[in-house]
């Protein structure tokens, strides 16, 4: 072992700060090269460079030590990638209303809607959401709404809207009341996909199962993950989890998503309902 | 219809690309994700949600970059979730940042170590010293795809990576020198070559 060393001269501290960065290649050409002069003729920092080095290809050897999966394993994965479909398509009336309401030639913030539905002249564009997206949304719904043990019974308006702003407060009762079939359980904020969101989740009434849970997701005004959801695509997707998601970019680039354990119909119609609500929340809500 | 580009059933042609560009990952993914989890049942679970996930999305895949880079990136969005019920990922202070810096410029690394040891320090790290250690240095991930998997800056990437290594450092530090003081081998020298 190399004697502890307190080094005073200005040149070796520099070095060393950025001994690993050097020794990975993570540093310019003039900073490398100024190192390896340094190196050349201070043997204790040579030293250092030498023990780090080796300690990092030890670390390597450990790690190269893992070991690989079992027997079948793979095979197993195998098997069931080939038996899942890559995504689910929108049912064709919906591309129909997509089409239509898209050669209306409507702009600007986006609500989910059929052509056929009374919010149809309201609404601009169906919006479809990119898959990752709604993957991640598919997942904070299972770490989230379905890992706590949610009320089984509806919430005082009060108690579960009380850790959100007030205008998303506000969407919350506006949607909730949309919802003749749910009763808000709760609302709140927690984190998703890097980003903070607010959380609405409803139980369905009489249902006390899991099952029975639809997450509205929102995000903050211009999230990345709205950024990723690109206008012009997909509106539902299954998820891999066994829900549905269906969401729509709404102003101020927020995303608003809608994670139900219903099909994908059930999800959109929940959708079509809550969102014209989070929609205006948008507008005036706190980032 | 041509507003919306739905995405046909996969043809068996899509099937072969991701035969050709995914599957000869898998193992590496397994492997990656038992040393995220350290459990196999969990690094199963992994390596499997990240190939569904893949599958699903391979249609977003630019051909011809790099599958593993890409597969890696859905492994870590994945295991992040996980991680997120179970450690709160903190994130280091300015001042940590700087003191971590001085030890970097201050101290001395061990020149006799033993695979063991550097595994036993290794477990001894907290699990966010442990996974950054593991991008760079295992995974090979450069600071910038890095900061692009972690969401954080180049600079926040620098100074956790020192952190980091400053910890790991300290660790083998510690297991050397218990293995020295218990006798498992002769008492390192000191002294610089």
């Amino acid at each position: 072992m190399i004697a502890p060393l307190h080094v005073r001269d200005y040149a070796c501290a520099k070095v060393r700060r950025r001994l690993d960065s050097y020794l990975i290649g993570e540093l310019s050409v003039d900073l490398s090269h100024e190192i390896l002069e340094h190196l050349d003729r201070c043997p204790e920092c040579g030293a250092e460079a030498q023990a780090r080095e080796k300690l990092r290809t030890s670390f390597r050897r450990v790690a190269a030590s893992t070991p690989g999966p079992r027997e079948g394993f793979e095979g197993e994965v195998r098997a069931l990638v080939a038996r899942t479909p890559m995504r689910q398509p929108l049912p064709a009336s919906l591309l129909l209303a997509a089409s239509l309401i898209a050669a209306a030639g409507m702009t600007g913030w986006l609500v989910l809607s059929r052509a056929t539905a009374p919010e149809a002249s309201k609404a601009t564009v169906v919006a479809v959401l990119d898959a990752s997206a709604a993957d991640l949304a598919a997942f904070n719904h299972k770490d989230c709404a379905r890992a706590a043990s949610w009320p089984r019974e509806a919430a005082s308006a009060e108690e579960f809207t009380k850790s959100v702003d007030a205008p998303l407060a506000a969407a919350a009762r506006a949607a909730s009341a949309r919802l003749p079939g749910y009763a808000p359980v709760s609302a709140h904020e927690c984190a998703h996909a890097g980003e903070t969101i607010f959380h609405l989740i409803l139980r369905r009434r009489g249902d006390e199962s899991r099952d029975g849970l639809v997450s509205v997701v929102v995000t903050r005004p211009h999230s990345a993950l709205a950024a990723r959801a690109k206008a012009t695509e997909v509106l539902a997707a299954s998820s891999r989890l066994g829900f549905s998601v269906a969401g729509a970019r709404v102003r101020d680039g927020r995303l608003v998503l809608v994670v139900a354990s219903a099909d994908e119909k059930a999800a959109i119609e929940i959708g079509r309902a809550v969102l014209p609500a989070f929609a205006a929340a948008a507008a005036v809500a706190v980032p | 219809m041509g507003f919306f580009a739905f995405r046909p059933a996969p043809s068996d042609r899509v099937r072969e690309d991701f035969d050709r560009e995914a599957w000869p990952h898998f193992r590496e993914i397994y492997r990656a994700a038992l040393r995220l989890t350290r459990r196999p049942a969990e690094a199963e679970d992994l390596a499997q949600e990240v190939f569904l996930q893949a599958w699903k999305s391979f249609d977003r895949f630019e051909r011809g970059t790099n599958c593993r880079a890409w597969l890696y990136r859905i492994l870590w969005n994945v295991d992040h979730q996980r991680m997120r019920k179970k450690v709160p990922l903190t994130l280091g202070t300015e001042g940590e940042a700087l003191l971590a810096e001085t030890l970097a410029a201050e101290e001395t690394t061990p020149t006799e170590i033993r695979d063991e040891e550097v595994a036993a320090a290794l477990e001894a790290l907290s699990e966010e010293h442990r996974r950054i250690l593991l991008l760079s240095d295992v995974e090979e991930f450069t600071y910038k795809e890095i900061a692009t998997l972690l969401k954080v800056p180049i600079g926040t990437v620098m100074s956790r990576l020192s952190r980091a290594r400053s910890a790991l450092r300290e660790k083998v530090r510690g297991t050397a020198a218990a293995a020295a003081v218990l006798g498992n081998r002769p008492a390192a020298q000191g002294g610089n070559p």
